[in-house]
């Protein structure tokens, strides 16, 4: 019956007619899997005016795009995407399914695994072969104090993955594919119905180049304007770690950990942030990481190429004022 | 019911109920329990429904790790990344710092 199903599958998102990045990460890592296997790498791309994102998916990596495009999917309503994915995956039979562990990919991913009655393993931060010719699946576990390797006994194996966890895949316009069409079902009322799109100022921390990341350190909520103060003067974006976060003190787009968003900034300053193994696991692929504690053995020292020992409202205010004194010395 | 749901911005959904929603901390504060709900919970007689109350409606082989898709292979204990691991007093901190954003070309 498995012989049935054959190729590595990637979910391309798609929003506003802009492919989430994740995509060609998941493009990337699924090409080193069909190469493993021999087989094919496919993509999903399911949603309205769609069609023509399928020759970048080609350029990208993907063999054959199976496409949906119909105006049943022009709103988020996930329930419509949902059985549109599954008439995708019925017509392919891949062998493994990859999808963004974005809010999408999340609330995507376990109805259609549900549906299929197939495993889903999420928040992977690997993916390989091994040497059975099973897909194992790597993921943290206990708040990153361990990683345990995950097999699926049932097709398609399923798997979402955090953004930023692989790299994307080089872009060959030369490259050529199929795209097929697939028609979707009939779905009638989906009892999901999207009202209105809300707006929300956007914080992309995740793409950040430096980021200035604050923790338990910071004894009230007003410190982190000396935080904001610093950010702003250099270009960074603010981050914090999860207390801060479950506290209200900031918004949860700025939260670096495995419950936040993953980052891989050239350089990340760490302000008062003791390392516990879940906020690390967000932050350990920086370039440069510096850190500022009070305490000299705190965990975050292990992760960092510079520890700065001292207190950090006397380092901060003074980093403040000689970054303050180098930009009015500038022309 | 009406909910704000997360995708890549926030959006206002009408559902038809029965629904299941998952949330996250944002959604409420828990409440805090006054002395007649403390004293009205330590009272409370506990209804506990266990796999065998539950089989004549459903296949218990599902319930549990015999029912599950999936399975722990192995478990790896991570090895940290070697960074330099440096210990800097404040004032070398600070010029180590903007030394860096230089080099970066962040500053």
């Amino acid at each position: 019956m498995s012989e049935e199903y054959k190729g590595i599958m990637v979910y391309a998102e798609v929003h506003n007619g802009t492919i989430h990045p994740v995509t060609f990460e998941l493009l990337g890592k699924a090409r080193e899997l069909a190469n493993k296997k021999g087989t094919k790498v496919l993509a999903a791309l399911a949603g309205y005016g769609v069609k023509e994102k399928a020759q970048e998916l080609i350029y990208r990596g993907a063999d054959i795009v199976y496409v949906t495009d119909s105006e049943k999917l022009k709103t988020l309503d996930v329930v419509a995407h949902k059985s549109a994915l599954l008439k995708i995956i019925e017509k392919a039979k891949p062998e493994a399914v990859l999808i963004g562990a974005t809010n999408t990919g999340r609330t995507l991913a376990p109805r259609v695994s549900a549906y299929l009655k197939t495993g889903l393993t999420a928040d992977c931060t690997d993916l390989f072969i091994d040497d059975n010719g099973n897909l194992v699946q790597v993921r943290p576990a206990f708040s990153g104090n361990i990683f345990a390797h995950i097999l699926t006994k049932t097709k398609p194996v399923m798997s979402t993955v955090r953004y930023r966890t692989f790299k994307p895949a080089d872009r060959d316009q030369s490259r050529k594919g199929e795209v097929i069409d697939v028609e979707m079902d009939e779905i009638g009322e989906t009892g999901y119905r999207v009202l209105r799109k809300m707006e929300r100022e956007k914080v992309n921390i995740s793409e950040a180049e430096l980021i200035i990341s604050a923790g338990r350190g910071l004894k009230k909520k007003e410190d982190l304007e000396m935080i904001r103060e610093l950010a702003s003067l250099l270009g960074a974006t603010v981050g914090a770690s999860r207390p801060l976060v479950d506290d209200d003190w900031i918004s949860r787009d700025h939260q670096v950990g495995f419950s936040g968003n993953i980052v891989k900034p050239k350089v990340y300053i760490a302000i008062g942030i003791s390392g516990s193994p879940q906020h690390v696991v967000g932050m350990k692929d920086s370039g440069t990481v510096i850190s500022i504690n009070i305490d000299p053995s705190a965990p975050i020292g292990e992760y960092s190429d510079y520890m700065i020992v001292g207190d950090l409202y006397e380092v901060i205010p003074k980093l403040i004022e000689e970054i303050k004194k180098l930009k009015s010395q500038k022309p | 019911m009406r909910v704000i749901t997360e995708q890549e911005s926030p959006y206002e959904v009408e559902l038809k109920l029965p629904a299941l929603l998952q949330v996250t901390k944002e959604v409420a504060k828990p409440r805090i329990p006054l002395l007649k709900d403390k004293l009205k919970a330590r009272k409370a007689n506990i209804e506990i429904w266990n796999a065998d109350f539950l089989s004549d409606i459903a296949d218990i082989k599902q319930f549990g790790f015999s029912g599950s898709p999936t399975w722990v292979g192995k478990i790896i204990v991570p090895k940290p990344k070697t960074r330099s691991k440096q210990i800097l007093k404040p004032e070398e901190g600070i010029q180590k710092i903007i030394e860096i954003l230089k080099k970066e070309g962040l500053l």
